[in-house]
């Protein structure tokens, strides 16, 4: 319960799916100081789905939570990168390459 | 599992994309033609590079390197034309027609055809002039952004905000591949997402867009291109474009996240992606899959079916409210199914249109000049008709072009305009669309037709049709008066194909001509394939329907043949002339005794003339036509099924493969059957 995997399509086809799913995981966290996802299956993302983990990392903040976006995919750092936010999300430099 | 994925999503978006290809290519030939009388057109411009840019995206996603690759060439080119660096002249025209024919052929292949090297090598020698045209060009490599190849001191520092509406990401844009874009015309840097606005998850509608994004942008492109990168999210986004300052060179640049084809594949194709020419004309449609529509007028048909039967229930219980109630579904469906039909009708332009080239190319190959006009090209008739038309067009139209017009020398002496003229025209007429295709040429010799015809026995020499006749021999098998011949026609094939093949749509071709002063060949053809006029007959319990066009008359009540060969033929005498005529009973095997008196439905198809032995005369019927089953393809002198209102099938004949079955009877009597034994009852 600790790790969350992100679903291979990250869009938004899918946000209302993976919402509910964040949901229900952030739910089950209780205290825990440090949120694990697991972004190593993304491999189709847009602007929808880069927002959905911005929206996860306010709540990480809010609950004074740290949130790790752990081994994303090509796809998603790379979009992160294009949208300026690896530096908040992934903890890459925007134009640093592919972790 | 990914991958398998992806290999399964790019084979089913392949066709998809090869058809928007297709469409892309036909746009860019248009433009490039239309380029060609307002060559200056700044918008044409525009239009025309952004096709050639979608092009080359959407190969980029499917991994169509060769079609990236070349199209990239071209896309410079086009750059360059666009920023006023160059001229498009006549001869950058014919060249870009050219390349463009080599991406339609590349993005053919992407399906699955072979390159040759021919193509590979006419590809090389066109970059090279392309690239002769523009030098820097050669050191771009496809995916690169243009502006590596310009000089830095068109370089130009943006600094652009934008924040997106609330439903961006419902009306189908994707800040995503807007900045994937935007990477395209420049690059970006300093990206900085505003995500203040983003809510926490439990307040968060996922659906909605909470972006906003600021960045600097070098590039050589200009405001306008900018703001045209937002077009398709303006509505939805506040946009400022600020100028940064003055010039910075291109090597200070960072070189951040690359536009490649990747990032573009990561936004989903169903977005609506922004280089995408298909959005930037917000014309009211919608792509439906033709089979689709084929499905909803296929039920409708049945529904037109149960309603009849429907209301034939009604009638028998006598209640005057019921039946009312039926009549008005059944009006109801009627109108819904005249509705569907009129969805498969496309105006005819678009066809034409293509002529445009044709003309173009073939007429300067000739040495002639010629402007080609094109009238009523809104007329619509079914897509179907559309597309089987086009080749006899192609055809007619080379015909005029090779023989009917001349060149200037010729004309000059002739008194007549140095350009000739060519006009494709279109127009309904009384349920059938009627096109022209009329050039104000030499015309048909007349006398030489005839001598051609009786040399070659077509017409017995020493005799002397009317006019209307002897031009028509021209559409007569093995004919050809061109004294050279040449590439384009002249072979003495093709004009009885071009017939057979508008006969085949059941329509007709005629030609009438004035010596000197051109001709003109008149096709109708029917609106739509999917319902005719026919004409219900019944043999027995079995119901057949001709299309009613095809009747010449109807001898009503005479006594039944009696001496019928083993295949049903044998022959009547109709106004003092031999009439070959054929029982279907017999033909097909019919298991019903014979009434004592029939009917002769005489049918013309073609020169033909035959007659059919039928029972019953049921008289007019508006026939939908459905394809025949598998079990009934290889059945001879059909050409599909109709649902009558009380249930039955009824076989609609094809009355040109009938007509050969009734005159076989005359030629080889003894030759074995083949259809009919196969069928029993139907």
């Amino acid at each position: 319960m600790s790790r969350h995997l992100l679903p291979r399509e990250l869009t938004i086809h899918t946000a209302a799916d993976t919402h509910r799913a964040l949901l229900a995981w952030v739910a089950g966290l209780g205290d825990a100081r440090a949120w694990h996802v697991d972004a190593s299956p993304v491999d189709e993302t847009d602007g929808a789905g880069v927002q959905l983990l911005l929206s996860l990392s306010r709540s990480a903040a809010q609950a004074q939570a740290t949130l790790h976006i752990e081994t994303p995919s090509p796809a998603l750092a790379r979009a992160c990168r294009t949208l300026g936010v690896a530096g908040t999300l992934l903890d890459i430099p925007a134009d640093g390459r592919p972790a | 599992m990914n991958d398998h994925d992806d290999l399964a999503f790019i084979a089913d978006a392949l066709p998809a994309f090869v058809s928007e290809g297709q469409e892309q290519i036909a746009s860019i030939e248009q433009l490039l033609l239309q380029l060609e009388d307002t060559p200056d057109d700044r918008e044409l411009l525009d239009a025309l590079f952004r096709c050639a840019h979608t092009v080359k995206g959407s190969a980029g996603i499917f991994g169509l390197d060769a079609v990236v690759a070349f199209t990239h060439h071209v896309e410079t080119l086009l750059d360059c034309l666009r920023e006023g660096e160059l001229a498009l002249t006549p001869e950058i025209s014919t060249l870009l027609l050219q390349c463009n024919d080599q991406i339609r052929q590349l993005i053919d292949q992407a399906t699955g055809g072979i390159d040759d090297a021919s193509g590979q090598a006419t590809r090389e020698a066109l970059v090279a002039r392309l690239d002769a045209l523009h030098p820097g060009a050669s050191q771009a490599r496809p995916g690169e952004t243009t502006m590596a190849t310009k000089a830095a001191d068109q370089m130009q520092a943006w600094q652009v905000s934008a924040r997106f509406g609330t439903d961006t990401f419902r009306n189908g844009m994707d800040p995503l591949a807007l900045l994937s874009y935007v990477g395209q015309i420049g690059t970006l840097d300093a990206v900085h997402c505003d995500d203040e606005a983003v809510p926490a998850l439990d307040t968060l509608d996922p659906e909605s867009c909470h972006l906003g994004f600021a960045f600097a942008l070098h590039t050589d492109q200009g405001r306008q291109a900018i703001e045209n990168a937002f077009s398709f999210a303006i509505d939805d986004t506040v946009l400022q474009i600020d100028e940064a300052g003055a010039a910075t060179s291109a090597n200070e640049t960072l070189p951040d996240a690359e536009p490649s084809a990747d990032t573009t594949a990561a936004a989903p194709a169903r977005l609506r992606e922004p280089a995408g020419t298909a959005t930037a004309d917000p014309g009211r449609y919608i792509r439906v899959q033709a089979d689709r529509l084929d499905a909803v007028i296929n039920l409708l048909g049945e529904l037109v079916i149960a309603s009849a039967g429907a209301s034939l229930l009604a009638r028998q219980t006598r209640n005057g409210a019921l039946i009312e109630a039926n009549q008005q579904i059944g009006t109801l469906v009627e109108d819904i199914r005249n509705g569907t039909l009129q969805l498969r009708m496309v105006p005819i332009g678009e066809s034409f249109s293509r002529f445009r080239r044709v003309v173009r190319d073939t007429a300067a190959e000739l040495g002639k000049e010629v402007a080609l006009e094109i009238v009523g090209g809104e007329t619509e008739l079914d897509k179907a008709v559309v597309e089987r038309i086009a080749d006899p067009l192609m055809h007619l139209v080379r015909n005029a072009l090779d023989h009917g017009l001349e060149t200037p020398a010729q004309r000059l002496a002739a008194g007549k305009p140095a350009q000739g003229k060519l006009t494709l025209s279109a127009c309904h007429e009384s349920g059938a669309i009627l096109i022209r295709i009329a050039d104000d040429g030499r015309g048909i010799q007349r006398d030489k037709v005839l001598q051609r015809a009786w040399d070659r026995g077509l017409v017995e020499r020493g005799v002397t049709p009317p006019d209307a006749e002897i031009f028509n021999l021209i559409f007569e098998a093995g004919f050809s008066t061109a004294e050279k011949v040449t590439n384009l026609s002249g072979r003495g094939v093709g004009m009885d194909v071009v017939r057979s093949n508008i006969e085949a749509l059941r329509g007709s071709v005629t030609v009438s001509s004035q010596e000197g002063h051109g001709s003109c060949i008149e096709i109708r053809l029917p609106l739509t394939l999917a319902i005719i006029d026919g004409f219900l007959v019944g043999v027995g319990a079995s119901r057949f329907i001709f299309p009613l066009d095809a009747i010449a008359e109807v001898i009503e009540d005479r006594p039944t043949a009696t001496a019928l060969d083993a295949r049903g033929r044998s022959v009547v005498e109709l106004r003092g002339r031999v009439l070959p005529v054929l029982s279907l009973r017999t033909l097909y095997a019919l298991d019903t005794p014979p009434p004592e008196r029939c009917s002769v439905v005489v049918i013309h198809s073609g020169t033909q003339r035959y007659g059919v032995l039928v029972d019953l005369l049921l008289g007019q019927h508006q026939t939908v036509i459905k394809p025949l089953g598998r079990m009934f393809r290889s059945l001879r002198g059909m050409s599909g099924s109709s649902i009558l209102g009380n249930g039955e099938v009824a076989l609609i004949f094809d009355v040109a493969s009938l007509g050969q079955l009734a005159m076989e009877a005359a030629t080889s009597p003894s030759r074995p059957q083949s259809p009919a034994s196969t069928q029993g009852t139907l």
